[in-house]
């Protein structure tokens, strides 16, 4: 399906998410004044609860947690990674805590991706970073990941990491979205048994690039703009919309996923959500879930899946996969 | 025979067009408008304002100019419109009709509001009407939404049961028809489609819940319109609402007559309109041309209300008013209907003109130029 004979199969071998320990139920955030909205109406929108780092558990562990779980769900040892890409949609979460006085300006070249090269043990890798995709960086950091993979046929497994933490005391709701600190890690490797690459799409929109002055315009073109994209991939790969198994999605609005379905012609019970509600963790929320039908085994082999996800930039992102 | 025409709602949304179709009129005379004051406002100034702005150069406001018009301060919510009764024998000698186009056309506002205005209003204008002692005809300008939530082919005849209704507005103006009806008045009610704006230069005098769509859409507001296989948005414009009018009003009518003007059966399908809109704001809209902003998608009901209350729950204000304006009047998308025309068609002389697509594009050009200086503004009463 979309696949063409000379093409490597490449597919995602490892994927684990990992959810910062501590959490906070909505009436504590309220109280605590990180809420714009009211609990009540979040509540509405399928959001519970915050997890959130700490002093003890910050951007560098949850990536390495999240990271050595990849790894392992892959069956790779470190130095069989050959390229580590860092993902984060947060500017701040590129960089390691500091101990240095922030006037140094070294601190600002205190990379969190040499760090975990470092930390791991990643001595064969190549290391690059994405950033400025909002929730969608870690989909473009597998797109690389992938065009790596087909361009350069000595590379055989890209390690991709994605990781967002909140400043400490920020507010948590973001445009409706109950945010949660988190890191995800994928690996792409080239002959991946499962969860293999069929097509991706990605459509960006600089008209949106202001989420402060654009909130509106925002939550209204991200509908028939996800709808574009989703029927663009779709058709571009022969699939009907029945024929998409398994949604997996991100942990924002449920309403928001039943309208996208409702638009796109996918059968709402196509929606992947299993596990307990985590909010929305920026560019992990997909990978979580992703875990989770891996693990679950309920899916069957061969079923198609949809990976769908908006960033602020904007960016709208899709991925498809045969698990 | 010149006849005298006593009008409501000359300053509303259709009634600069109205005045300038009435003036060409050879068979019409004098113009008396009732006009509400407006803060010292000069009522003829106002009046001349409208049609000021729709001039072709024929003349037609030199002959406003020269006394063709007589406004009358008055407000459908008074008793006899709250003319005073020097002014009122003077109608009563003289009107031969009544063109009564007066509304408050707020798909969003309060029941008792649009029952002051658009029901009692007409029960005064009628009151006065049955005291011209040379009274030929009643007017009353209506609206196709009358049909509410009826589909179909809907005919040109009074429907006396009462369907259900997306606003309060379709019902108050069903209920203006009732009256007029039961009247015993010689009375021609002139139901209208959506009115677009000016043929000439796109020419918008108020604006009304369509060209609120427009400006929203040109934003990129609208992300779905809710409709039905088969939904059609009929639209006309606003020169041809006038002119049909004016042309109705000097022939007689005996007992009721109903007419549609409407597009009918040439009506764009809800998908072509989308698909024109789109294609015009991609020729003159910055973030149109650049392939920024996706059309609105048609949904559902269910789906629609989904959407609804989700950016209503958001409180959002912006989104908010948006999605509590458009639901005052586009779920009457979800009713597929299609109007007769062909009692309007043979008072007409021939087809209406029903391709609104020129006129929509010159109003989509001035209304939308630029989708970011969307302007807050508050819907008003036509009066």
């Amino acid at each position: 399906m979309g696949m063409k004979a000379s093409q490597p199969r490449i597919g995602l071998s490892g994927v684990a998410g990992i959810l910062a320990p501590g959490t906070r139920n909505l009436s504590d955030l309220a109280a605590a004044g990180a809420l714009s909205s009211s609990p009540a109406t979040l509540m509405e929108f399928g959001f519970e609860l915050a997890h959130m780092a700490d002093a003890t558990t910050g951007v560098e562990e949850l990536a390495f947690q999240a990271a050595t779980a990849a790894m392992a769900d892959a069956g790779l040892q470190p130095h069989e990674i050959d390229v580590l890409i860092w993902a984060s949609a947060r500017p701040e979460n590129h960089l390691c805590r500091a101990a240095a006085p922030a006037s140094d300006v070294l601190n600002g070249f205190r990379y969190g991706s040499a760090w975990l090269q470092h930390a791991l043990d990643l001595r064969e890798a190549e290391v690059m970073a994405l950033a400025q995709q909002g929730c969608s960086t870690m989909f473009s950091a597998l797109r690389v990941a992938r065009s790596i993979l087909e361009a350069e046929p000595k590379r055989r497994h890209v390690l991709c990491v994605g990781v967002d933490v909140l400043p400490p005391g920020a507010p948590r709701e973001i445009m409706f979205n109950v945010i949660s600190d988190a890191a995800s890690a994928v690996v792409v490797s080239r002959d991946a048994p499962a969860e293999t690459w069929i097509g991706y799409r990605q459509i960006s929109r600089g008209y949106y690039w202001d989420p402060s002055a654009s909130g509106p315009e925002i939550v209204a073109g991200y509908f028939p703009t996800a709808k574009a994209l989703i029927d663009d991939l779709l058709a571009e790969h022969g699939l009907e919309p029945t024929q998409i198994d398994a949604v997996v999605p991100t942990g924002v609005s449920r309403a928001s996923w039943e309208i996208l379905l409702d638009l796109t012609g996918i059968p709402r019970d196509r929606l992947f959500v299993e596990g307990p509600a985590f909010g929305h963790t920026m560019t992990s929320d997909t990978f979580l879930y992703l875990q989770q039908l891996r693990a679950g085994g309920r899916v069957p082999r061969g079923s198609k899946l949809l990976l769908f996800t908006f960033g602020f930039g904007s960016s709208w992102c899709g991925l498809l996969l045969e698990h | 025979m010149a006849f005298t025409v006593l009008m409501t709602g000359a300053t509303g949304a259709l009634g600069p067009h109205l005045l300038t179709e009435l003036l060409r009129s050879e068979s019409i005379g004098r113009i008396y408008a009732v006009v509400r004051p407006s803060n010292g406002a000069d009522p003829l100034g106002r009046l001349w304002k409208g049609v000021a702005a729709l001039s072709d150069g024929s003349g037609t406001e030199t002959r406003a100019g020269a006394g063709a018009v007589v406004p009358l301060d008055g407000d459908l919510r008074l008793p006899r419109l709250g003319i005073d009764d020097h002014r009122l024998t003077d109608l009563e000698r003289e009107v031969d009709v009544v063109v009564h186009a007066g509304a408050d056309t707020r798909f969003g506002a309060p029941a008792a509001e649009l029952y002051d205005t658009n029901v009692h209003g007409t029960g005064e204008v009628l009151q006065i009407a049955r005291r011209c002692a040379r009274l030929r005809q009643v007017l009353l300008v209506s609206t196709a939404c009358v049909a509410g939530t009826r589909t179909g082919s809907i005919a040109e005849c009074l429907e006396r049961r009462e369907p259900r209704f997306v606003n309060e507005y379709e019902r108050t103006k069903w209920q203006s028809e009732q009256l007029a009806a039961a009247s015993g008045l010689p009375v021609r009610i002139a139901r209208l489609s959506t009115c677009v704006g000016g043929e000439r230069s796109g020419y918008v005098h108020r604006a009304g819940a369509i060209h609120h769509a427009l400006r929203w859409l040109a934003r990129g507001l609208v992300p779905m319109l809710p409709g039905a296989p088969g939904s059609r948005m009929d639209l006309i414009s606003s020169d041809v609402a006038a002119g049909w009018i004016a042309r109705a009003a000097t022939r007689a009518v005996e007992g009721v007559d109903v007419c549609h003007i409407a597009a009918g059966t040439r009506a764009l399908a809800l998908e072509d309109l989308i698909g024109f809109v789109a294609g015009r704001l991609r020729q003159q809209h910055a973030a149109w041309i650049a392939g920024q902003i996706e059309p609105p998608v048609v949904v559902g009901a269910e789906t629609f209300e989904l959407f609804r209350r989700s950016a209503l729950s958001t409180g959002d204000s912006i989104l908010a008013r948006v999605v509590e304006s458009a639901s005052a009047f586009l779920p009457g998308l979800l009713y597929p209907k299609v109007y007769e025309t062909s009692l309007a068609e043979r008072l007409w002389g021939g087809p209406l003109p029903a391709d609104c697509r020129p006129t929509l594009a010159k109003v989509i050009d001035v209304m939308c130029a630029d989708g970011r200086s969307v302007r807050r503004e508050t819907e008003e009463t036509h009066v």
